[in-house]
């Protein structure tokens, strides 16, 4: 070995040099090719510390508020399911408006199929809300197993998510099922039910088995949901400033819930 | 040498001494074309015999020569060989060229470069003076045409647009498609820099400092450059010194640039008759009214004589050691459409030393800066350059002095074009285009630094290795303004925005050689490489709306607006790589190449980062075997073969990631779900296989290229959709399941026609035939598109649409033949359809349809035939060069003629005087009739119908150049070596049966309101010390 030394080293000392770089570079970190995104923020760090764990409830209720109405690649954007187009679909519905609008025509005269893009995409946002809710309920829950946020915190997140959640698939059910009293016991078909986060691959392979859940079913889910919600949110008088008018409370979810019993008539126990 | 030639001439005069008895003398002088000087030690021979002599000091000589002898020789080190017919006259003054290419010609390669008749890939090369003195605003688009299997389509006039490249065919069928672009082995970036005007990253190049360009088509030479070369890998080798004395050249053209063609509008008088039946044929009371004024309002948009001129100056020369080369540039050129213009100023400094033996410095820059003024070229929008000229109301003004803008401004309607005398403003709320144009700013301004700077070092005998850091950077600014008074800005009462884009590189490269010959006849070359890169992308934008004035209008001006807003953005990828390439021939008879390159792309999930890329190709020249030798006529002859799997990662920074964006919640900041992740997601791979043969005839006169290229891709990125209910974002999640298959011919060759001492002819020409075909799709479903489709089995993007038969001759009505055959008419004052029966047309009883499910395929979007066929003739001082170039076997949805016969209160060209009148008058059988907004029902607006679709073969005449370089004897007092002087034309003459302005402004398949393209002619010089 020493010997080889010695005799590379007579021939040329300048055969180090690229046997240096190479040698150093194969041993060098992948510094240069292991890079996050800046714009957005990766799903192994959104619930990594309290401040985005807040951030994410907080764009949870975006879905709420807004949704898309044609493809994300060049988006526009709608009040579905909870916002100002919702609003308005619901009065076009109704009889108390006069529509002059051909953007409601549809909706107004009832002749909506299931290819109309204000049906197709009030369906498209809802089940976005939903997979937000989902994906905060399970996040929370992480960040609070690894002491990222306080248990208590967590309930209150998760107590939130859970009231939109149940809001969602209410207002699914009112457009998309018969009423709860179509058939005994709601037995008749409602909407799929998911309460896990679409975010791998394996719960999209899980998603494909789930088929069609009752409605008496949805609607115990929804019970359940906003009873956790109530059990969990603060009262309004306790939270300040905006959060009182923009985030769940207790109250909320108890309005909700009385507006669910109403739905269900006939089974008003309470 | 010159000791050989000595002895040979020595040789010779014995040789005469001792020969013939019949013989005569002859004297003469041999001088160099390049200084008129005598050339000493240049050979004379009789051809075919062994008598001749050697020039003397002065380039003298006298020699006896056979009676019978009837040509004669003239050789010198260096520079070309000259044939003379012996006459008469006993006096022969030869002049000798000195030779275009040095001894061994060679092709740059990936990382190197090789000697062209031991490359075993298929690369073509253009030289840097093919396309030198052109003008042109990026030197990309005088490619077109002079590569077989390239090509190269400016779809429309706009300068700073880039041009779209395809290298053999489709390279993505979803993702980026541009070929990777190096210079001087600096990997560039390329495309849009940002701003608010178009901006082509390859404009920064000034033309005048290459000088070559090779494209890397085939799988074996660009599977060096591995995830990268799935588009075809374009290597641009700048100028560098060459020995002796520093030379000074000077180049300019002056030059005006006009629309190729404008569209036939109606004038005011057929407009009036025109518009007003559309309003009474749907019962409606007429609009137009007067024809004193007669406007064609495209001539208004677009410059007839757009200024364009173009300065360079170089100084270079080497030294034993040193070899330099700088250079500056200035080029200014305005498009046709106002406001449209680029300035660009550029530098550059190549100089390589060798500062010992062993060790070799250099560094290639060029800093570039360049200014893009840019308009509203949007082709669906109200202040779009050509959308709206081709609208306007031709009986209307663009100027009006007793408007206060100066402008015609409807006086009642102030956000339209004045109406004139007629009863009602234009419709759709146009502006006037020419106010917007001339008022709204949308400019980009971009300094470029590229360089790298690397060392070589010869370690040990035959190894050599090079280190090389480079860096490529643009910071672009740009600025958008929009008038408060009328136009775009209008609604929001002005609009300013100042924007700022950087994108930063670096490169590092090693290459480690080993080269040598074993036993006179095993040459081995061995290149190990590695290579780091990363790049950085940051922008952020100020933009304000409401402005207070009209008067802040340069920049955005603190409190000079009401509704303000920012935001930015930023981005960075890069990869680190290990190749290694083997080559090896046998006495240049038998070639073997093989490599491999590992690359890690930060692009994709960690698992799945690392891919290696293999490739090899095999060649053998046949002309050098034995019982080739006999077969005199054919002086080079190789056959070649080559497979190689490369990759595409022109697929965005973070696909794979599961993301969360940014989503405010009314006024709270929030962040959401947004892009579902795939930690399964690869690049896309190309399998590229070639087989080719390169063959030259009589002394390299006639050359011949031809190869066969299969290109098979796979694991092409599509988004595979996802149930709703599942709530993904976007509802697709992105995975490697399409595949597409390009395959095709390419033929090209050049002759010596004519060289005589006076005269040179050459001609060349080249072939391409391309197809392609989709293979798999997700879940075998088609994409639809608005005019085309994607779909298994035929060639990607189709034209999808309804098949339109004609007019019905009895009523007007447009006529479309459905699915199963049958025909139904368009009813047109009901918007229903309707049954057509042939035998009694005006028969519309019988209720029909027109669905979705009767569109068919209408035909290719992409050409299937192209190439390109010229001539240059050189006699004494005189240049001459002229090219053509061809394509077609491809159709296109002519959307724009289908605007230019809107049925609303606009203009029309003048097909719309083809329409049906009544059954007396039923006009061209193809135009239905009018109907005041009956767009959507009777042009079936954003549909594709045979109605529009037209073939989009031609044949152009793309350049012609005159030149003429003054006799060096005028010059030499003067201290100059050489003068020309030239004029040239580009985009002439075209021949199409096209009814657009050009079948190559197309943008997949269709063309849509774009700028027409330019036709310059210029004149200017060259001009060397």
């Amino acid at each position: 070995m020493k010997n080889t030394f010695k005799i590379n080293l007579k021939t040329s000392k300048l055969l180090y040099v690229p046997v240096l770089v190479f040698l150093m570079l194969a041993y060098s970190c992948e510094k240069n090719i292991d890079l996050q995104p800046y714009n957005q923020v990766s799903e192994t760090a959104a619930f990594q510390t309290p401040a985005l764990v807040a951030l994410s409830v907080t764009g949870m209720y975006e879905a709420a508020e807004i949704g898309y109405y044609a493809n994300p690649v060049t988006p526009a954007y709608r009040g579905y399911p909870f916002g100002a187009a919702s609003v308005e679909q619901g009065d076009n519905r109704g009889e108390d408006v006069v529509n002059t609008a051909t953007f409601y025509q549809l909706t107004y005269t009832a002749t909506y199929s299931t290819s109309s893009a204000n049906n197709v995409n009030f369906w498209k946002d809802s089940y976005r809300l939903i997979n937000r809710c989902n994906i905060v309920i399970d996040g929370v829950k992480t960040a609070a197993t690894n002491k990222v946020i306080t248990d208590a915190q967590a309930a209150i997140y998760a107590g939130e998510a859970k009231l939109l959640r149940a809001m969602t698939y209410h207002e699914l059910l009112i457009h998309f099922a018969r009423p709860y009293k179509d058939t005994p016991g709601a037995t008749h078909m409602g909407v799929p039910y998911f309460d896990q986060p679409f975010t791998t691959a394996a719960a999209i392979t899980a998603g494909f088995a789930t088929g069609r859940s009752t409605v008496a079913d949805v609607y115990t889910k929804i019970l359940a949901d906003l009873d956790y919600a109530e059990a969990n949110l603060p009262l309004k008088a306790a939270m300040t400033g905006n959060a009182k008018i923009t985030r769940g409370t207790k109250g909320a979810a108890v309005a909700e819930k009385t507006r669910i019993y109403l739905h269900m008539c006939g089974t008003w126990t309470r | 040498m010159k000791k050989v030639s000595l002895l040979l001439a020595f040789l010779c005069l014995i040789g005469l001494q001792l020969g013939f008895s019949q013989t005569r003398e002859i004297t003469g002088k041999v001088t160099s074309s390049e200084d008129g000087g005598g050339i000493p030690g240049a050979s004379i021979v009789v051809k075919g015999t062994t008598v001749g002599t050697i020039a003397d000091m002065d380039g003298q000589f006298r020699l006896k020569v056979p009676v019978a002898a009837k040509t004669l020789e003239v050789t010198f080190v260096g520079m070309e060989i000259q044939s003379i017919a012996l006459g008469s006259q006993s006096v022969y003054n030869v002049q000798l060229k000195p030779k275009d290419v040095s001894v061994e010609e060679v092709l740059v390669v990936g990382y190197g470069v090789q000697k062209k008749r031991e490359v075993t890939g298929a690369i073509s090369q253009v030289k840097g003076d093919a396309m030198a003195n052109l003008a042109t605003p990026s030197f990309e688009s005088q490619l077109a045409g002079r590569s077989a299997g390239v090509q190269i389509t400016a779809a429309t006039g706009v300068l700073g647009e880039a041009p779209r490249i395809r290298i053999r065919g489709i390279g993505s069928l979803s993702q980026g498609t541009y070929p990777l672009v190096v210079v001087d082995g600096m990997p560039i970036i390329t495309g849009d820099v940002g701003g608010d005007a178009s901006v082509n990253a390859m404009g920064d190049i000034n033309p005048a400092d290459i000088e070559s360009v090779e494209i890397l088509k085939d799988g074996s030479a660009t599977a060096i450059y591995g995830s990268r070369a799935a588009n075809g890998v374009i290597l641009i080798t700048t100028k560098k010194g060459t020995k002796g004395k520093a030379s000074v050249t000077y180049s300019d053209y002056f030059g005006v640039a006009s629309p190729v063609d404008l569209f036939k509008l109606l004038n005011s008088t057929d407009f009036v008759t025109i518009a007003n039946e559309k309003r009474t044929n749907h019962s409606q009371s007429i609009l137009a009214v007067g024809t004193d004024v007669n406007t064609d309002w495209q001539k208004a948009v677009l410059r007839q004589n757009a200024f364009q001129q173009d300065h360079n100056l170089s100084i270079s020369g080497a030294s034993d050691a040193t070899k330099y080369y700088f250079s500056a540039g200035y080029t200014t050129q305005e498009g046709v459409s106002r406001p449209n213009k680029m300035d660009r100023f550029t530098m550059r400094a190549n100089i390589d030393h060798k500062a010992y033996k062993w060790l070799t410095l250099g560094l290639n820059s060029a800093v570039t800066r360049s200014e893009y003024f840019g308009m509203n070229t949007g082709n669906n929008s109200l202040s779009g350059n050509i959308f709206s000229a081709i609208r306007q109301l031709p009986n209307t003004l663009v100027f009006d002095p007793t408007n206060p803008t100066g402008y015609n401004i409807d006086a009642i309607n102030p956000a339209i074009v004045g109406r004139g005398q007629n009863l009602q403003g234009i419709d759709d709320n146009l502006p006037n285009i020419r106010y917007t144009l001339d008022k709204n700013v949308q400019t980009s301004k971009i300094l470029g630094v590229t360089a790298s700077a690397y060392a070589l070092l010869t370690i040990a005998k035959d190894f050599t290795f090079k280190t090389q850091l480079g860096v490529d950077s643009k910071g672009t600014m740009g600025f958008q303004y929009w008038n408060p008074l009328h136009g775009d800005g209008r609604g929001s009462n002005g609009y300013i925005n100042n924007d700022y884009t950087t994108y930063l590189r670096w490169n590092w490269q090693n290459v480690l050689t080993y080269v040598k010959t074993f036993a006179d006849v095993h040459n081995v070359n061995v290149n190990l490489v590695n290579e780091f890169q990363q790049q950085t992308y940051n922008y952020f934008y100020g933009s304000g709306t409401n402005m207070s004035d009209a008067f802040f209008n340069k920049n955005l001006i603190s409190g000079s607006y009401g509704t303000q807003s920012s935001g930015g953005s930023m981005t960075q990828n890069g990869f680190n790589s290990l190749a290694a390439r083997v080559n090896y021939n046998y006495a240049g008879k038998y070639f073997f190449q093989a490599s491999v390159r590992r690359d890690g792309i930060s692009s994709l999930p960690k698992a799945n980062r690392f891919g290696y890329f293999p490739g090899a190709s095999v060649g053998w020249t046949l002309s050098k075997e034995s019982f080739m030798k006999d077969l005199k006529f054919i002086s080079d002859l190789k056959i070649r073969a080559s497979y190689a799997e490369v990759g595409n990662v022109n697929i965005g920074n973070y696909p794979y990631l599961g993301l969360y964006a940014n989503a405010k919640y009314a006024d709270y900041n929030g962040i959401a779900f947004a892009q579902m992740g795939n930690d399964q997601l690869k690049w896309e791979t190309s399998k590229k296989v070639d087989a080719g043969l390169d063959a030259s005839f009589v002394d390299n006169r006639y050359k011949f290229t031809f190869d066969y290229f299969v290109n098979n891709l796979d694991g092409q990125i599509l988004g595979v959709p996802t149930p709703p209910s599942f709530g993904i974002p976007g509802n697709t999640v992105a995975k490697n399941i399409g595949a597409l298959k390009n395959w095709g011919y390419e033929f090209s060759g050049e002759a010596l026609l004519i060289s005589s001492k006076d005269f040179r002819l050459t001609a060349d020409a080249n072939l391409s035939l391309v197809k392609d075909v989709v293979k798999t799709l997700v879940d075998h479903q088609d994409i639809i598109n608005t005019y085309t489709i994607i779909r298994e089995n035929v060639t990607y993007n189709t034209l999808f649409g309804y098949d339109y038969v004609g007019v019905n001759a009895a009523n007007g009505n447009p006529i479309y033949r459905k699915a199963d055959g049958t025909m139904v008419q368009g009813n047109i004052p009901t918007s229903t359809y309707k049954v057509y029966n042939a035998s009694n047309p005006s028969d519309i009883s019988v209720a029909g349809s027109l669905l979705s499910t009767d569109r068919k395929l209408l035909g290719s979007t992409i050409p299937t035939y192209f190439g390109s066929f010229g001539v240059k003739a050189e006699y004494k001082g005189f240049d001459f060069g002229l090219m053509f170039r061809y394509s077609g076997g491809n159709y296109v949805m002519n959307r724009t003629r289908m605007d230019l016969l809107n049925q609303k209160f606009q203009n029309n060209s003048t097909e719309i005087l083809g329409r049906w009148q009544s059954t007396t008058v039923p006009g061209d059988g193809w135009t239905p009739r009018l109907w005041y907004a009956g767009d959507t029902f009777v042009n079936l607006t954003d549909n594709a119908s045979t109605r529009w679709i037209e073939k989009g073969d031609f044949v152009k005449l793309q350049n012609l150049i005159i030149g003429y370089t003054l006799p060096k004897s005028l010059l030499s007092k003067a201290g100059i070596q050489n003068l020309r002087i030239f004029a040239q034309g580009q985009d002439l003459l075209k021949f199409t049966k096209y009814k657009g302005i050009d079948p190559e402004m197309e943008s997949g398949g269709v063309d849509y309101n774009g700028t027409p393209r330019q036709r310059v002619i210029t004149i200017g010089v060259n001009l060397k010390f």
